[in-house]
């Protein structure tokens, strides 16, 4: 990964109620819609992308329990992605978890903290752009 | 009309992302990536399928994927990704 010290500014643009939503490319070749969030412990995909990127939802490489703030529990299928881009930002083998949304949410995942935590991640609500700057050691 | 500065020549079949969306308003679109900005975001591509029904689009999509490997594919929405007076809480 090579965020410089400045940032890099991923634009994105704000969808109803102000969420930030920034395009993706996963394992450089699907380009997917993902929302932040840093609520979220992981970057999850619905199914639909997963099967877009050729996993076997039957052969997950783990599951992992989620529970959710409606109080949603339940056993979900993890998948390591070999890659997500946003923008010149790659980052490898990156856990992602396949979840259902409802199908008035047209996004096709969000982006966790296992993903904005590899930098210092910062949200430009003013302008609809995430900066993610390179950690210090 | 003037021309748009730096406009691109699209081929025949590939359409801006710009034009797809207002095409297939209201529709899930597939779209083969062909041209991209420099900093690799989609700018045009060709439509490979569109439907109101979401899983229609899918299968298409896993198909021709399992027989065009090496092309970058984009399924999306061609409208609003949140509805408007849906607040999203996950």
């Amino acid at each position: 990964m090579s965020a410089r010290r400045q940032g890099n500014r991923i634009p994105g643009y704000r969808a109803y109620g102000g969420v930030l939503i920034v395009s993706t490319l996963l394992n450089q070749e699907r380009r997917a819609y993902m929302m932040m969030d840093s609520g979220a412990a992981y970057c999850c995909i619905t199914p639909e992308i997963a099967r877009l990127l050729r996993y076997d939802l039957q052969r997950p490489m783990a599951r992992r329990s989620i529970v959710s703030a409606q109080g949603l529990e339940a056993e979900v299928a993890s998948f390591r992605l070999q890659s997500l881009q946003v923008e010149g930002i790659i980052v490898q083998m990156l856990e992602v978890l396949v979840v259902h949304f409802p199908p008035r949410l047209r996004i096709d995942g969000v982006l966790g903290v296992n993903f904005l935590e590899r930098f210092r991640s910062t949200f430009d609500f003013d302008t609809a752009t995430l900066v993610l700057r390179a950690r210090s050691v | 009309m003037a021309k748009k500065k730096n406009a691109i020549r699209l081929p025949q079949g590939v359409s801006s992302l710009e034009q797809i969306e207002a095409q297939y308003a209201d529709q899930w679109v597939l779209v083969e990536e062909t041209h991209w900005n420099k900093n690799g975001q989609p700018l045009a591509g060709r439509v490979i399928a569109h439907s109101q029904e979401k899983e229609t689009v899918v299968a298409t999509g896993v198909q021709y994927g399992k027989q065009h490997r090496d092309v970058q594919l984009f399924l999306f929405y061609a409208g609003e990704k949140i509805p408007e007076g849906v607040v999203v809480l996950l």
